[in-house]
């Protein structure tokens, strides 16, 4: 559209151009005719000044010649001194170059007048006067009588026959017979000499008899007496006649005796003493025009001729500053056209590009913004993002998931509402870390641990960004490790304890031996003696012999409970024999803490499983059980054994009145312990409860109960015959 | 004293010297020809000598233990006598008394009458050969 627009927009400007151009090419053209025709005119009035001149002045010589035949008629006899007096009164008429001389010619019809005529002019002292050329005998013949000014080479002419030349007679007879004024055709003076030869006319007129009637031809020929003529040198004429007033000639005149066919005919043409002839000048080929002038019974052919003198009136400057203003001017339209469009045409672009630019730019931002917002749904991490009136801005997909209820949980919420345990200080941004149990709109209980990051905006509002994982299961995974890694704790405590106590009962067993000999030998000894003051020395040895015996006992539950027997192959445990060996280790405690413990085995069944495991969870209850009550007025601890079906469960009980609440949630988390400081591990129940599950089986408290109550429930092992065998090998 | 193991030669092998004075005194008492050492090595260089009845011993010992002691007496010498372990710490295998015929374990601290009854029993005087020490 934009294109079309603009070469519509170029189209109309080269319009516009071409229609100024041709506007300035017609003005110009017009301009240029008119001073064509001006320069024209002007020739033209030249040419007309100039055949009005040689008209004029032919005429004027033609007076000349009527003024010399009303001379003659007035006058008897016309003897030389009286006509070259009038000649000369005439001279002011006659001084004009080229005009050679004023004469007269005698017509001389006999032999006898020429000779009577030779006589007489030689009489009058011109001794040498002939007629020449000379005339045949019968001929008619004139000569040349009177010549003013008599002088020069006018006096070549003196006795001259001009009826004895053809160009010549034919004017004179045409003037004779016609009693007319006659010019004659080119000839060449008989005044010429050889230099500066010049084409001559003659113009005649007839002079006849004084009183005599020259009204018929007939009587005209009676009655010639001879011619008044005037001979013109033709240049020096014209040069004269059509000398400008003022400046050099500005057009050429040539002047043909009738038409301008021939050199032959020319009579006149400018001299070359005049300037450069011919087609010359800056513009164009001369101007050229040609008029007839009919002259006393001849036509002279007039052809003219500019010159550059006069062609500089022939001025084309007007047109061509026409052009060049018009061009110019056109030029100016078509640039500022071209300017204003041009303007338009860049703000146009400019503003096409700006658009584009800001285009462009928008999807840049909305690519960056699908980038963030993609990164922000890609990860796994939730991202809250809330102003600091604690309004939340937005949330991405994870941070919804991981709260519960998409939707309705969003932007515009108040953080406090989406997440009541969330503590963020929003009256003084500060980044901290944070991890915070969530109830979740459907009641699940997740645990988050995040961060909140405080940041400005370019807009100066500050925003908070809150970024949190689901640590729930992670956290879950870990307590499992932790307990699992307690476990293997306690298990390498136990088997190194075990290893010590394997030490200490070897070192403590082979003295304890000689202690238990020496007081048997020495009782049997003293028995023998059979004397009875020695029987106090006797009952102190027996103490001896009970002590040691003991401290076997003890070192032998030490054994038991310490053995890492994880590895050892499972056997048949009897429940009985199992309390039995309980009861051996807890003697010495219970007794001094003056605790009554109580076993009680309902009925005897077997157990598959490492007798030393069992042991260590009885004993395990059992002190726990004295360390709760050991400080009640009430003190038992009764161990009860009952079958149910497959399941035997043994239960301890003790007469303290339950756990706490708050505590039976974690009692058998490892290292949790209500014991005082150094007292416990916190690791007992846990392990126990490990223990009994590998067995398949569970430990547990129960709660609302009189009195605490502690449950240890194991399978019963189907019996059969080899395992009876293995059990009294272990015995 | 009313067991009689008259008759009976008795190696007793212990590390702990008090120890060692009460096995001898108590068999001697009761008629046994004992002869006494305090490790595995030497008691082996000495059923390997002598022939005896009843080898008596400790397990764990510096010079020598008793477990090694057995394998060798089974593997090395020509009269066989029994064999009768005194631990202090029960840690032998119930299928090593098997394999190598032991015929009995004790644990310390003994039961002084069961031993040297059970030692009797096992030797009876009426199958004793009578022999001149």
């Amino acid at each position: 559209m934009a294109a079309t627009k603009r070469r519509m927009i170029g189209l109309l400007t080269l319009l516009v151009l071409g229609l100024l151009l041709s506007i300035t090419v017609v003005l110009f053209l017009r301009e240029r005719d008119q001073a064509i025709v001006r320069f024209e005119s002007l020739f033209e009035n030249r040419v007309s000044d100039a055949v009005s001149r040689i008209s004029v002045h032919m005429d004027r010589l033609g007076g000349v010649l009527r003024g010399l035949q009303g001379f003659y008629a007035g006058t008897e006899s016309v003897n030389r001194a009286e006509f070259s007096r009038y000649v000369q009164e005439l001279q002011v008429e006659l001084n004009l170059r080229g005009v050679q001389g004023v004469g007269f010619a005698l017509a001389l019809r006999t032999p006898s007048e020429r000779e009577a005529l030779v006589s007489k002019v030689r009489s009058e002292g011109y001794s040498q006067f002939v007629i020449a050329p000379t005339p045949a005998d019968d001929a008619f013949s004139s000569a040349i009588v009177f010549l003013e000014p008599f002088a020069g080479r006018n006096l070549r002419a003196f006795g001259f026959d001009m009826f004895s030349e053809e160009v010549r007679r034919q004017a004179m007879e045409r003037a004779w017979l016609e009693d007319t004024l006659a010019l004659s055709g080119r000839v060449t003076l008989v005044q010429e000499t050889s230099t500066n030869r010049q084409a001559g006319t003659l113009l005649y007129a007839p002079i006849f008899k004084n009183g005599s009637s020259h009204a018929t031809l007939e009587d005209r020929k009676q009655n010639l007496v001879g011619w008044v003529y005037m001979p013109l040198r033709m240049d020096d004429l014209m040069g004269s006649v059509l000398a400008p007033s003022e400046g050099p000639r500005d057009i050429e005149v040539r002047i043909y005796d009738g038409d301008a066919s021939s050199d032959q005919n020319l009579l006149h043409r400018q001299s070359t003493e005049e300037g450069v002839i011919g087609p010359t000048g800056s513009i164009g080929p001369a101007f050229k025009t040609a008029s007839v002038l009919e002259l006393y019974g001849r036509s002279w052919t007039l052809e003219f001729q500019s010159l550059p003198a006069l062609e500089r009136n022939l001025s084309y400057s007007k047109a061509y500053a026409i052009l060049v203003v018009g061009i110019l001017l056109s030029l100016l339209v078509v640039f500022v056209i071209a300017l204003l469009v041009g303007r338009e045409e860049r703000a146009h672009q400019l503003a096409l590009a700006r658009t584009k630019d800001l285009h462009k730019k928008q999807i840049e931002l909305q690519t960056e913004r699908d980038n963030v917002n993609l990164l922000l749904s890609a990860i796994a991490a939730g991202v809250i993002k809330f102003n600091r009136s604690g309004i939340i801005v937005s949330m991405n997909a994870a941070a919804q998931t991981m709260l519960g209820d998409p939707m309705s949980k969003s932007a515009g919420a108040p953080l406090s509402v989406v997440w009541p345990g969330c503590d963020i200080d929003f009256a003084s941004p500060q980044p901290k870390s944070f991890e915070s149990g969530f109830v979740r709109s459907d009641g699940r209980e997740i645990l988050v641990s995040g961060s909140c990051t405080w940041m400005r905006e370019a807009s100066g509002e500050s925003f908070a960004i809150l970024t949190f994982t689901d640590v729930t299961e992670r956290r879950q995974i870990e307590e499992q490790l932790e307990q699992q890694r307690a476990l293997a704790l306690s298990a390498a405590k136990m088997a190194s304890l075990g290893v010590m106590a394997g030490g200490i009962a070897h070192e403590i067993n082979t003295p304890l031996a000689v202690i238990q000999s020496r007081a048997n030998r020495l009782i049997e000894i003293i028995s023998q003696r059979n004397q009875p003051e020695q029987s106090d020395v006797l009952l102190g040895i027996q103490k001896i012999e009970i002590t040691a015996k003991r401290i076997a006992s003890i070192v032998r539950g030490l054994q038991a409970f310490s053995r890492d027997s994880k590895q050892d192959p499972k056997s048949v445990v009897n429940l009985s024999s199992l309390f039995a060996d309980v009861r051996q280790i807890c003697h010495e405690k219970t007794q001094n803490l003056g605790v009554t413990v109580s076993f009680d085995c309902v009925q005897d069944v077997e157990i598959l499983g490492r007798q030393e495991q069992f042991l260590q969870i009885m004993v395990n209850l059992i002190n726990n059980a004295l360390d709760a009550v050991r400080e009640l007025p009430e003190r038992w601890v009764r161990v009860i054994g009952e079958v149910h079906g497959q399941r035997v469960l043994i239960i301890v009980i003790d007469s303290g009145h339950g756990i706490p609440s708050h505590a039976v949630e974690k009692i058998m988390d490892p290292f949790f312990t209500t014991k005082p400081v150094g007292k416990g591990t916190g690791l007992g129940l846990s392990i126990s409860l490990g223990i009994a599950r590998e067995h398949g089986g569970d430990l547990r408290y129960v709660r609302g109960q009189r009195h605490t109550t502690f449950v240890l429930e194991l399978p019963v092992h189907s019996a059969s015959g080899e395992q009876s065998d293995l059990h009294e090998e272990s015995a | 004293m009313t067991v009689d193991l008259r008759g009976l030669r008795i190696l007793v092998v212990e590390d702990d010297g008090d120890l060692r004075e009460i096995y001898i005194e108590d068999f001697e008492e009761c008629g046994a020809t004992v002869t006494a050492v305090a490790g595995g090595h030497e008691a082996l260089d000495k059923a390997q000598s002598t022939e005896f009845d009843l080898v008596f011993t400790d397990v764990r010992m510096r010079h020598g233990d008793g477990i090694e002691l057995v394998e060798k007496i089974r593997t090395l010498c020509a009269h066989q006598p029994a064999v009768v372990f005194c631990s202090g710490y029960c840690d032998v295998a119930a299928d090593f008394i098997q394999k190598w015929g032991v015929a009995k374990r004790f644990d310390k601290p003994y039961e002084r009458a069961e031993l040297l009854e059970w030692i009797q029993a096992q030797f009876p005087p009426s199958l004793r050969p009578a022999r001149r020490d």
